[in-house]
């Protein structure tokens, strides 16, 4: 049979392969990852922030900051440590003494893209200075409201919480990341690649020659196309389905809020973008729907305890929901 | 002897000396004043009746306990609690102790090993399992129940493609379900099933339709009658295929 092709109703050429040369840019340096990579993107494209969880040393850092260097921004870096203060991420005022008044001195956190590293390296009192700013995209302090500029993309890094000397993180905070990226150890195919990599290629002379791809304007561009992009009802009664499961399943004592079925839906459209459509389709969902949804859940203690994550009961829910079709 | 009598003398003289000079330097008043008897009228003070009246009425002050009448539970643990302590007074008591805290302690290796291991405790006791954790309806059509060529008909009567479409995706289904070549779920996607054909060339194939499903129900795309009947031509092309 010769298929029929449709014509695309949004022009997707630039995206597509400003994408594309992004995926292969980060291909030269980080092996393996896909997943990760492609969330990332998503999450950029989707106008959400970021967490990515792993033990160290798996790239996590690097992606974020070979990700940031794709984009031609302002790009700042927070190193989270137990004594950080607020003041340090969002900046304070400070006396200025010719003028006889107070200026404000921002902090590090007015970027278009902020790598926060080793988030919950922090107690809870630095971590709510991030809630105004991540949800709200502006800074309130001693009564002025300092607005972010677009693109305003968090990336958090952060090691799983059983490690020593780190903080869970609030639930208020998890609820504002898009995307909790998991990323785990390389196959021994992918390591074995890493090494040869790294005997033969000069790792740091490979970073800086990287050129950005995109700037600020393309992506506030970008990100018009994919929420314009479209989505049948049936596949929104889908997601809803999907949420609405998380707050009456038995091993939930937790489920996620309005918000998850909002970031399913502009994720799942970056998703599609990526495959070079302008609608999305019931695999869409169900591939941004773990990372969407993972932080979002608290698991009751009972199943904690028995080994459940909180993957396995999304893919229970998922497992449990006819596919529209 | 003389040394005793001098010693004896000189107390007796510094005695004398001091209670002279007390004499000497003692108050002019003191022998003058005199002891006068309280003659005072003493008025005694009473209780008042009234307040003594309302404390005593006051559940504080109740020491007199009352006698509660033991419910049947409480005289029945009183029972057991008396024959356990009788039992266990007995000779080779402690023997049967120990035999009966080995018993409890496998029962609670059994519970945890079973816990552990995830296994349904309820399912092991009785034939009835408890339903599962999921309790999440399934809302979809039964492929295996649809007249797909009645539904096909009237679609394409009534101009509307898209559906006429999508009942030839869902047959298609079906036949690769009845043929065994994918496990029909509700809740898998079209991708899944793609990934479950074996064979390449029917893999490929069933691959494009489904690109073509996927635009036109999922992608909101017009679907004309020329259109229509090329997919058509190439569902039914698959079904020879697959036959």
């Amino acid at each position: 049979m010769e298929e029929q092709h449709f014509e695309q109703r949004t022009d997707l050429s630039g995206l597509t392969g400003a994408i594309q040369q992004i995926r292969d840019l980060l291909a030269t340096v980080i092996v393996g990852q896909q997943q990760m990579v492609d969330l990332l993107i998503a999450g950029i494209l989707a106008d959400g922030h970021l967490l990515i969880e792993g033990v160290p040393g798996v790239a996590k850092t690097l992606s974020a900051k070979l990700i940031a260097q794709c984009i031609d921004a302002k790009f700042s870096r927070i190193q989270f440590t137990p004594d950080l203060m607020p003041s340090d991420v969002l900046g304070t005022s400070v006396f200025n003494p010719k003028e006889n008044e107070f200026s404000f001195k921002p902090g590090p956190i007015f970027g278009h893209i902020i790598l926060v590293d080793e988030i919950n390296r922090s107690p809870a009192k630095t971590q709510a200075a991030l809630f105004e700013v991540m949800e709200e995209r502006q800074v309130t302090l001693d009564g002025h409201t300092y607005p972010m500029e677009e693109p305003f993309v968090v990336l958090a890094t952060q090691n799983p919480i059983e490690q020593e000397g780190t903080y869970r993180l609030p639930e208020a905070q998890l609820d504002r990341f898009l995307f909790k990226i998991e990323v785990g150890y390389p196959s021994l195919e992918e390591e074995t690649q890493i090494l040869a990599y790294h005997h033969t290629q000069k790792l740091d002379e490979k970073i800086t020659s990287i050129k950005p791809i995109l700037t600020t304007a393309d992506i506030r561009n970008y990100r018009k196309t994919v929420k314009s992009l479209h989505i049948e009802d049936k596949l929104l009664e889908f997601i809803a389905r999907i949420v609405h499961e998380t707050r009456n399943h038995k091993s939930i004592y937790l489920g996620a809020s309005p918000r998850a079925s909002l970031a399913i839906a502009n994720s799942a459209k970056a998703i599609a973008v990526m495959d070079d459509r302008d609608f999305i389709t019931p695999d869409d969902v169900i591939r941004v729907a773990p990372a969407v949804l993972r932080h979002r859940l608290i698991l009751t203690p009972e199943r904690e305890m028995e080994g459940l994550t909180a993957d396995d009961v999304v893919s229970q829910i998922i497992k449990g929901i006819a596919v529209p079709r | 002897m003389w040394k005793f009598r001098y010693i004896l003398w000189l107390l007796c003289c510094s005695s004398w000396l001091s209670v002279s000079a007390y004499a000497d330097h003692a108050p002019a008043d003191q022998t003058a004043k005199i002891v006068m008897p309280d003659s005072s009228a003493v008025t005694p003070r009473q209780f008042d009746q009234a307040s003594l009246d309302s404390y005593k009425a006051r559940a504080d002050f109740q020491y007199d306990e009352q006698r509660v009448d033991l419910s049947w539970w409480q005289r029945f643990k009183q029972w057991l609690a008396y024959k356990i302590a009788e039992l266990m007074s007995r000779e080779g008591s402690h023997a049967l102790l120990k035999n009966v805290l080995v018993v409890l302690g496998i029962a609670a290796l059994l519970y945890l090993v079973i816990k552990l291991l995830g296994m349904d405790a309820a399912g092991i006791f009785s034939r009835k399992s408890r339903t599962s954790d999921l309790g999440v309806t399934e809302h979809t059509e039964n492929i295996h129940g649809i007249d797909f060529a009645a539904e096909l008909q009237k679609a394409m009567e009534n101009g509307n493609y898209r559906l006429a479409v999508r009942l030839l995706y869902l047959d298609c289904l079906k036949k690769l379900s009845d043929s065994g070549l994918i496990h029909w779920q509700p809740a898998k996607t079209n991708a899944a099933y793609v990934g479950e054909l074996e064979d390449t060339r029917v893999q490929s194939e069933f691959k494009r339709l489904t690109r073509q499903f996927e635009y036109i129900w999922y992608g909101d795309f017009g679907v004309n009658r020329q259109h229509f009947n090329q997919l058509h031509e190439a569902f039914q092309q698959f079904d020879e295929e697959l036959k």
